[in-house]
């Protein structure tokens, strides 16, 4: 009986800290459900419901008494906060909580009189405890379809305010219906020809795009025109001049192709754009409308349970007919969903806005350094702790050479020279191009020159010696004596943004790099190719090299291997990477400042490798996206940030050690030595 | 007599007061089937070690076709023609079977950095050429059907062939198997003697095993060399060893017929 209810205990523990600590009380005020449910409330809801699955789900009982086993779960989580809003009636609770600003009874009774309060409170918890018991006690499959769609909402209720501008309602609707149409479409002739697919869909697509550019050319984009729903104005339409009535049969046509080709794709990329689709269709409804009410929760939760109902299947589908594919017809699907990601990157600040693709950018340069502490640590095996050290080296490379520095003025401190001096004497300012190069470089012996002494060291050892390095970077940088060169705490501003002058070539090419936009592009950029370089590397001799060192070093140096030569290579190229991205975020702030390079950027990014999956680098892509975009995303979220790295580094330990996206080398290498 | 191969002369290594191997010659002809034999803690492992670079030796010459590796780090040994399996299984957990003859081929493939970030035409031939004979490798250890399995999660039997395979892509002249058959059933260490002779027979691989089978070791070796508490105490042909009083006292303890207790097993 413990042992049953030892979930649920452990649930009403962590309820009664969220509460003491006043996590709750501040969530108090964040709506999931604009006027039904706050963001407290869901979070109770979801206790007490996980609470009852889980005490049910270890007994494995009859339903009856699955709902009666997850109602005493509700009783178990429930009970000691009835108790804590009685007690606080008798003693003041912030004596010693000092962050509950509210006393706990204001966010847990529903608004009203103590005695009611607390049986609706009470009755809730029974209700979603005996709802999680009865879950856990129908099909798996139910209890899924549930939870996920469930925390779907949720989350899209979470983030329906920011989300607001991300896509035009007509955009959305011609996209998915191009999609959709090439989807469906693509099966009135049967399943078996894959060409024959293809051209259904790109004709339905294509079919799509006709009549959206026979609405938009009689005028239905103009203000308060047929096609101007919601808020915000049409991305697509706008940017393709004159509504031609060929470029947009083209573009659409090619969606309507690739809604065809979906149902023969990888897993992966199935996974990924069935449930990529539903969002979008999930975001045009929302961007119909302001707010997220009760309708579009109830909405949510529908399309979201179809969808968790329905893909799995399609998603089956799809990877049984993509493996019946030729070589050829692979490799055109495979085009073909490079060029969609390719094309729905390059076009996403369009969409998304100045906000998001701020948050985007800073999720680009964790996965830059992600992709190269992955290669230190998930490829090498090398802990190490003190990889923002390479960050701020990139970062101050590119302040001292692009700015009047000691280093640009020919050894003058530049606040000795008056202003027309300062051009005449720092004859040393490199371009941002230049300069970065030697961000790169300077990172990379950086990466080496650590390397050499701790080549030695072993696990702990070598995150302690790395942890240090880091420290002494940071502090060498805040050093009042150094302040001429580094600027000590002030750091180094007004480093300019990139341009790239291309005159010569045409006079038009002039680009500054100036807003965030244009920065996303260079970022993306920069992922790109440090994706092409780690890959390639990773699934190379040097890269087995590098797994069997990590695996067993005695073992890899008796078939070889050059220890001292791999580590500092992946050190080296490590380092080299961290460098890539500091420089990149110098320009993107306008400067280079010590305390943006402290020991919890390090954690960040291990964080984000060991939660994608050490060694995997679509893990570091989606570890980055949830360690550091999604709590962008939830700012309210963002204080807690840490606690919910804790909890979910621990989960990870204990339940998914490889990671949520493991890497599995040995099928790619499979894969790639086939060909 | 043919060619010396292996030339150990006088080989000497202490760990902090306890003499591992003390003054030890060894020799094995190319082509030969050698074996070292003696009881657990006679230092043969520690020889291996020492041969292979894992262990610096503290005097002595190691000449390998007359060549010192005195010195010389693991990764040099393997250069020079030497490979070696380990006593118990040390398989790399990430990796699947024909990622761990592609390992072992390391030191014969020549990509560097460059050329695999960039993938150039060389990188690319050389990858798909090390990829056939990877294969070809394992059609000969009779791995074909495992090529693309974990390894770790392969049968016992087919692990220690991993382990050989591996060992066997880096094209030694000279193969070290460190107890090949622990952990067999007759019918496999059957199949692995066989397997053995093969590897001189059809690839001209000299062979030195250390192996506690004494009727593999009998049947299979043309030389066997006896250590004790770091001695060499006997060398000869099985024949030999077999009648050889040091040895018999060696593995049990004072001669039964003298009287006294038994020693070590």
């Amino acid at each position: 009986m413990i042992r049953a209810v030892r979930p649920a205990l452990y649930i009403s523990a962590a309820a009664l800290l969220l509460v003491l600590s006043g996590v709750l009380v501040s969530f108090q005020e964040r709506q999931v459900v604009a006027g039904a449910v706050s963001l407290n409330a869901a979070l109770i809801a979801g206790l007490v419901l996980a609470a009852g699955m889980l005490t049910a789900g270890r007994l494995r009982v009859r339903s009856g008494m699955a709902v009666l086993q997850g109602m005493i779960a509700g009783v178990i989580v429930g009970l000691p906060l009835v108790l804590l809003v009685l007690l606080e009636r008798l003693i003041d609770l912030r004596f010693v909580f000092a962050n509950l600003t509210q006393p706990v009874g204001a966010t847990l009774l529903f608004s009203l009189e103590l005695v009611p309060g607390l049986l609706v409170f009470f009755s809730s918890c029974l209700l979603v405890g005996a709802l999680g018991g009865f879950l856990s006690s129908v099909s798996r499959r139910t209890m899924r379809i549930t939870v996920f769609s469930l925390a779907a909402t949720v989350v899209v209720g979470l983030v329906a305010d920011q989300l607001d501008s991300v896509i035009a309602p007509v955009d959305g609707l011609f996209i998915g219906l191009a999609l959709v149409f090439g989807y469906v479409g693509s099966d009135i002739f049967g399943r078996d020809s894959f060409w024959m697919r293809l051209l259904l869909g790109l004709f339905n697509g294509a079919a799509i795009g006709f009549v959206a550019g026979l609405l938009a050319a009689s005028g239905g984009l103009v203000e308060g025109g047929g096609l101007r729903l919601g808020h915000v104005p049409p991305a697509i339409m706008i940017l393709v001049p004159g509504y031609s009535l060929i470029i947009l049969p083209l573009i659409f046509g090619i969606l309507g192709a690739l809604g065809a080709l979906m149902r023969t794709t990888p897993r992966m990329i199935s996974t990924f754009v069935h449930y990529g689709g539903v969002l979008v269709v999930i975001l045009t409804l929302l961007a119909l409308r302001r707010g997220f009410d009760t309708f579009d929760a109830v909405m949510v939760l529908a399309i979201s349970a179809w969808a968790f109902n329905t893909f799995p299947w399609r998603i089956e589908e799809s990877v049984r007919q993509f493996n019946g594919l030729t070589v050829v017809q692979r490799r055109v699907v495979r085009v073909a969903v490079y060029c969609a990601t390719l094309l729905i990157l390059v076009f996403a600040p369009a969409f998304l806005g100045q906000y998001m693709t701020n948050v985007l950018n800073l999720v680009g340069l964790y996965i830059i350094m992600g992709i190269g502490l992955n290669i230190v640590v998930g490829n090498a095996g090398l802990l190490d702790l003190g990889y923002v050290a390479f960050f701020a080296i990139g970062a101050y490379t590119i302040g001292l050479l692009t700015t009047p520095s000691i280093l640009t003025c020919g050894g003058v401190p530049p606040e000795a020279l008056s202003g027309e001096l300062v051009l005449t004497t720092c004859t040393g300012i490199m371009n941002f191009w230049q300069a970065w190069i030697v961000a790169i470089l300077a990172s990379g012996v950086g990466g080496l020159l650590l390397g050499t002494p701790v080549l030695r060291l072993r696990g702990d050892y070598l995150a302690i010696v790395t942890l240090g390095f880091g420290e002494i970077i940071r502090i060498m940088l805040r050093y009042d004596d150094f302040s001429p060169v580094f600027g000590a705490a002030q750091g180094i501003a007004n480093i300019p943004r990139p341009i790239l002058d291309l005159t010569t070539l045409n006079p038009a090419w002039y680009f500054v790099f100036d807003s965030e936009a244009s920065m996303y592009y260079l970022i993306l950029a920069s992922i790109l190719v440090a994706i092409f370089v780690a890959s390639h590397l990773g699934n190379s001799r040097i890269g087995r090299a590098w797994r069997a060192m990590r695996a067993d070093e005695d073992v890899a140096q008796a078939m070889g291997i050059r220890l001292a030569r791999a580590k500092l290579l992946a050190f080296t190229i490590g380092a080299a990477f961290a460098g890539l991205g500091g420089a990149l975020s110098a320009t993107r702030l306008f400067g280079a400042y010590p305390d943006s390079f402290s020991l919890l950027v390090s954690i960040n990014v291990l964080s984000l490798v060991i939660i994608g999956g050490m060694g995997s680098i679509p893990g570091v892509v989606l570890g980055a996206f949830i360690l550091i975009g999604l709590p962008e995303v939830l700012r309210e979220l963002s204080d807690y940030r840490l606690l919910a790295f804790g909890v979910l580094l621990v989960y990870t330990m204990l339940v998914r050690p490889q990671g949520l996206y493991p890497v599995r080398y040995w099928q790619a290498s499979a894969q790639a030595l086939s060909r | 007599m043919t060619q010396l191969l292996l030339d150990v002369q006088g080989l000497m290594k202490r760990f902090d007061g306890l003499t591992a191997l003390r003054w030890v010659d060894l020799q094995v002809h190319e082509h030969a089937i050698a074996s070292l034999i003696g009881p657990n803690g006679a230092g043969k492992t520690t020889f291996f070690n020492c041969v292979t670079g894992f262990h610096a030796s503290d005097d002595g010459e190691i000449l390998f076709r007359g060549e010192s590796l005195w010195g010389k780090t693991a990764d040099r040994v393997v250069l020079a023609g030497i490979a070696r399996t380990f006593q118990s299984t040390r398989l790399f957990g990430n990796m699947s079977v024909i990622e761990h003859v592609l390992v072992g081929m390391h030191s014969r493939l020549k990509t560097g950095v460059l050329d695999a970030i960039l993938r150039t035409p060389f990188a690319r031939r050389e990858e798909s050429e090390a990829a056939q004979r990877a294969r070809a490798l394992l059609e000969f250890v009779g791995l074909t059907a495992y090529e693309q399995q974990l390894a770790e999660r392969l049968p016992y039997g087919l692990m220690r062939r991993v382990e050989i395979a591996r060992a066997l892509a880096s094209e030694p002249s000279l193969l070290l198997l460190d107890e090949p058959t622990a952990g067999m059933n007759p019918q496999e260490t059957e199949d692995l003697m066989r397997f053995i002779r093969r590897l001189r027979d059809e690839r001209g691989i000299t062979i030195l095993l250390i192996e506690h089978d004494m009727r593999l070791v009998m049947t299979i070796s043309e030389y066997i060399t006896v250590l004790d508490y770091g001695k060499k105490i006997a060398e000869g042909t099985p024949a030999e060893i077999q009648r050889d009083s040091r040895v018999i006292e060696a593995y049990l303890g004072v001669m039964p017929d003298e009287g006294g207790e038994f020693g070590r097993p």
